[in-house]
């Protein structure tokens, strides 16, 4: 309990840590008790404030505070603790980045010099602050010295290589290829501005295009999410007219079972065929694919028009479970071209003779589709309600419209004053009732269980309800866009 | 190129596309054709070819032979030299401190004596030197053997590390300089509390962090050197003082002058130090000097050391005047958190030095978190990792360096000019505050019959019996949640002008109080 001798065996253990293998023996033989009882060094305790202080500067952006801390900080880096040692150069690289990025003086020799001081500072971080570095060149537009920064770290070879920094050195490897084709593109484009019979004979081009096609090459054989840098081997071999092989490229991307599952791989593929003009049986068998994986997809509103245009019946029942599925989603709910999609497949659906079996089974989904889309023209603004109303009201139309050859279901009417709607669901064994008002502007017009200026809504879960009945008022002739 | 350095490195240069590579003598590369340096060195090549073969041919030449001890002296010397310069009487270095230097070396063997026990215990004659500034070194004592040279730059450094011999010795280490340049400063009766002293010390204005950097060339230091001569913390007070007895004691000082009314050191003067530093009002001083006639604690024989007397207790003057100044202020205002509207100044006094403190506190952490530890010569702990070490020294150069021109700050920060005072109060330029001096205390003393008291008429105080008669350990840890908050507050405000901890001013507080309230003199 003594403080002097845990206070003079302070020197002792720090300076002790960094002697040779046989004293670290002997050292570990002493008590334990005194070692843990050493209190913190005044070195220490300045670099913890230090660094509480540039963590409160820089989480409240005085950036210039915050440079002048991490000059005082920059001393730790001579801490006579290996572990310590470790995480200080770490440390003072990435906070040292930030800090260099958010400072309105700073200029990109600042950032080069950073970089290549903490490159040096201890071998765990090379390859990171390497990748890192040439990261920052390139978006500063210097690709030259992007380039160089990392060949250097290519063929930098230091101890023994770990997992991760042989991740690290294929993924350099990559980015050697992509900045060939980066460096490649700006050649194109420089030449291209002189004419086009330069083009061809461009050899320095051809060099980088030759180089970025042997690493991109290595690098795509092997599995994993290169998107990147197929896009841009696709560029170059489109660019060379080698149609096939960029095909093989992207089938191999997609199909391959090695490779992890990418819908982008898909979206690829499909961009290719179409600008090259396949077929569209090709065409949608590649979206087929797409729609599997990601049903929510943007280009799924061009297979749902893909699949309108060809004549095979099985693909517009498809289309239609795809568009349902599609407006299923959040971010499709409130886009007017899905609706309008949904609204052109109805259309069709409704000169098929199969569309009684279809509209039996969709019933049900429609409803409730059409109970959601009510719910968003109420949301929507003043501009966009007529645009829902009308496809509201048409595709109620539609459906009543096939009602009136037989079936007993829904009955609907419609309304013209679309903001009062009723709806009443009838489920399975019991009634789930829903209204829906708004102050109307017709008084005369009655209709039963009606709750004047009650603007109040329950809807119950939607449960597969068999039977939806549905009463809108009887102006259904009045069907006309009207807010 | 030096193919045989640059260890056919050939990648082409930066800046010319030349390969032919050089190295500077920092061991870094350099192109020869254009003399661009780059960061790469030659630790990166050259860490496996280290054997330990090659060990002896690289023990640095051009140095001279010198032992510990020797490096004490030069430290000693140049705080001597530093406390000089601050206002100290120039006797305290050329008599005084020299003086106890010999006396210490005296006392526990190393020179001035028939049989010195360094290195190897071999008998050595070290006669006495008329010049101060270097000790010579006997012939025979060169005895030691190369093997142990090579791991330090002093001669005796394994020696002096076995932790068992220098226990019993009471060999030199870096808080015993202070705690011998204390001593010296209390011969002297200097102004220089140790409360001072150790605020000097951090303010870097007395050498004791980097101090190596003042030894001549010839003295290199390294290896095992590291651990006597690099401090990397300032020592607290409590070890200065449990230092200074102990050093008391084994030189076997007699007793010191005496401290008197008109002595610097005397409480009555150095409560009047704080009290103005805390923004009291001057009136307060006499009540204090009038509690410290009935603590007896301002005789000369409560106040002066005698090492070999039976109290062997080192007084601490800087803590006493505090907890006199407390002790008083209880008095007069009880501090107890309840008592109100009379005491209306000491409200207006807390509001104006509250916020003063808070903003001191701040500025005091902001400056210890940009405090600069690390010399600008690295010393070397052992010779594997010499270029690792000079590398990692430029590294942090050139960081500072650029990060320095960014904000537009210079490298150099003049530490601001040594006072005794930590606040200014007034009206000036820069004042912490306004004075409150000048307020006048009357209306806390009235009169009864024809003498006058105190209004207040309570006291509180927690326990005072020692628990053990020997070794009372503090408790204020464990009574502080149930202390007033104002005490604590005011606790916290001297201990702050001090630098020392709260439960040492608080213990210091109860003793003031034992002598009040029991009678002087009594346990």
């Amino acid at each position: 309990m003594d403080d002097i001798e845990a206070e003079l065996n302070i020197p002792q253990a720090q300076a002790e840590s960094e002697s040779s293998e046989d004293e670290r023996i002997q050292k570990t033989l002493k008590p334990p008790g005194l070692l843990h009882v050493c209190r913190e060094s005044g070195f220490h305790k300045s670099v913890r404030l230090c660094l509480k202080a540039m963590r409160d500067a820089m989480l409240h952006h005085r950036w210039q505070e915050a440079a002048q801390y991490l000059a005082a900080y920059s001393q730790s880096l001579e801490d006579s603790t290996t572990q310590k040692q470790l995480i200080v150069s770490e440390i003072i690289w990435r906070l040292g980045t930030e800090i260099l990025y958010h400072h309105p003086n700073s200029k990109l020799e600042d950032f080069n010099a950073l970089y290549e001081r903490m490159k040096n500072s201890g071998v765990k971080n090379y390859a990171k602050i390497c990748l890192e570095h040439s990261f920052h060149l390139l978006l500063n537009g210097h690709f030259h010295e992007s380039k160089q920064q990392l060949s250097v770290a290519a063929s930098w070879r230091y101890g023994k290589q770990s997992a991760t920094q042989s991740l690290l050195l294929k993924l350099i490897h990559a980015y050697c290829g992509f900045l060939d084709y980066f460096i490649w593109c700006m050649k194109r484009s420089s030449v291209a501005k002189v004419g086009e019979m330069m083009l061809l004979s461009n050899r320095e081009m051809h060099t980088y295009f030759r180089q970025a096609s042997v690493t991109l090459q290595q690098i795509i054989s092997q599995p994993g999410v290169w998107d990147p840098f197929i896009l841009s081997y696709i560029d170059m071999l489109e660019f060379y007219n080698d149609q096939e092989e960029a095909l093989n490229v992207l089938q191999n991307y997609a199909y391959n079972k090695d490779y992890p599952a990418n819908p982008n791989a898909h979206v690829y593929l499909y961009q290719f065929l179409k600008r090259h003009n396949a077929p569209n049986i090709k065409l949608i068998r590649t979206l087929k694919v797409l729609c599997s994986l990601v049903p929510s997809h943007e280009l799924i509103l061009e297979y749902c028009s893909l699949l309108l245009n060809s004549d095979v019946q099985e693909d517009l029942q498809e289309a239609l479970g795809v568009a349902m599925n599609l407006l299923d989603y959040t971010s499709w709910k409130t886009n007017v071209n899905a609706w309008n999609c949904l609204m052109n497949i109805l259309k069709l659906l409704k000169i098929i003779i199969f569309k009684k079996c279809i509209l039996y089974e969709m019933k049900n989904q429609i409803a409730f589709v059409v109970l959601k889309l009510t719910i968003i023209q109420d949301q929507a603004s003043n501009g966009e309600r007529p645009i829902y109303s009308k496809i509201v009201s048409e595709i109620l139309f539609q459906i009543h419209d096939s009602e009136k050859n037989g079936t007993k279901y829904p009955e609907l009417f419609c309304t013209n004053n679309t903001k009062k709607v009723q709806f009443f669901f009838s489920g399975c064994s019991s009634f789930y009732t829903g209204t829906y008002l708004h102050k109307r502007r017709n008084k005369d017009f009655m209709t039963p269980n009606l709750e004047y200026d009650r603007p109040s809504f329950f809807m119950v879960t939607p449960l597969p309800t068999r039977r939806l009945v549905l009463f809108i008022d009887s102006r259904l002739a009045g069907l006309q866009p009207q807010c | 190129m030096d193919e045989d350095l640059t260890e056919g490195y050939s990648e082409p240069c930066g800046q010319c596309g030349n390969v032919c590579w050089g190295l500077t003598d920092a061991e870094q590369f350099f192109c020869k054709n254009c003399h661009n340096v780059i960061e790469r060195t030659k630790d990166v090549v050259d860490s496996s070819t280290y054997s330990a073969n090659n060990r002896i041919s690289h023990f640095p030449s051009g140095g001279r032979k010198w032992i510990v001890c020797e490096g004490f002296q030069f430290i000693l010397k140049h705080q001597a030299e530093a406390l000089v310069g601050l206002g100290v009487c120039p006797e305290f270095k050329k008599k005084v401190l020299w003086n106890f230097w010999m006396r210490y070396l005296q006392k526990t063997r190393q020179a001035y004596t028939k049989n010195p026990r360094i290195t190897n215990g071999s008998p050595g004659d070290i006669t006495s030197d008329s010049e101060p500034e270097s000790l010579a070194l006997n012939e025979s004592s060169e005895a030691s053997d190369g093997k142990l040279s090579v791991c330090s730059g002093s001669l005796d450094a394994a020696y002096y590390s076995f932790a068992k011999e220098s226990k019993s010795r009471h060999l030199m280490t870096m808080p015993r300089t202070l705690a011998l340049c204390h001593l010296a400063l209390l011969w002297m009766r200097e102004a220089i509390t140790l409360a001072d002293l150790l605020r000097l010390v951090s303010k870097r204005h007395v050498p004791y962090i980097n101090v190596h950097e003042h030894f001549p060339e010839e003295m290199k230091i390294f290896g095992k050197d590291c651990k006597f001569f690099i401090a990397e913390s300032i020592p607290s007070y409590r070890m200065v003082h449990r230092e200074a007895s102990l050093l008391a004691k084994v030189m076997e000082l007699p007793t010191f002058p005496p401290v008197s009314q008109d002595c610097l050191l005397h409480p009555a003067l150095l409560c009047l130090r704080y009290t103005m530093d805390a923004n009291l009002p001057d009136e307060l001083h006499l009540l204090v000097c009038k509690v410290m006639e009935k603590t007896a604690m301002g005789n000369d024989f409560f106040l002066t050391f005698d090492p070999a007397g039976p109290k062997q207790r080192l007084p601490c003057y800087d803590l006493q005047a505090a907890a006199l100044i407390i002790v008083t202020m209880k008095l007069l205002f009880k501090l107890d958190d309840q008592t109100e509207c009379k005491m209306f100044s000491l409200r207006r006094w807390y509001m104006s030095v509250q916020p003063a403190l808070e903003s001191a506190r701040e500025r005091e952490e902001q400056a210890e978190a940009r405090q600069a530890w690390k010399s600008k010569k690295p010393v070397v702990p052992n010779l594997k990792n010499k270029t690792l070490v000079l590398k990692r020294r430029r590294v942090v150069e050139q960081l500072q360096s650029n990060f320095h021109t960014l904000t537009g700050s210079t490298m150099e920060q003049q530490p601001p000019a040594p006072s005794s005072f930590l606040f200014l109060w007034g009206t000036e330029e820069g004042a912490d505050g306004p004075s409150l001096h000048h307020k006048r205390l009357a209306f806390l003393m009235e009169k009864k019959g024809r003498a006058r008291c105190l209004v207040n008429r309570k006291y509180w105080h927690p326990a005072l019996r020692l628990c053990h008669p020997r070794e009372c350990r503090e408790h204020f840890l464990e009574l502080e949640s149930s202390l007033p908050r104002m005490y604590v507050w005011l606790l916290g405000l001297f201990s702050f002008l001090l630098g020392v901890s709260q439960a040492q001013l608080h213990g210091e507080v109860i003793q003031v109080e034992r002598r009040l309230l029991r009678g002087k003199g009594m346990r």
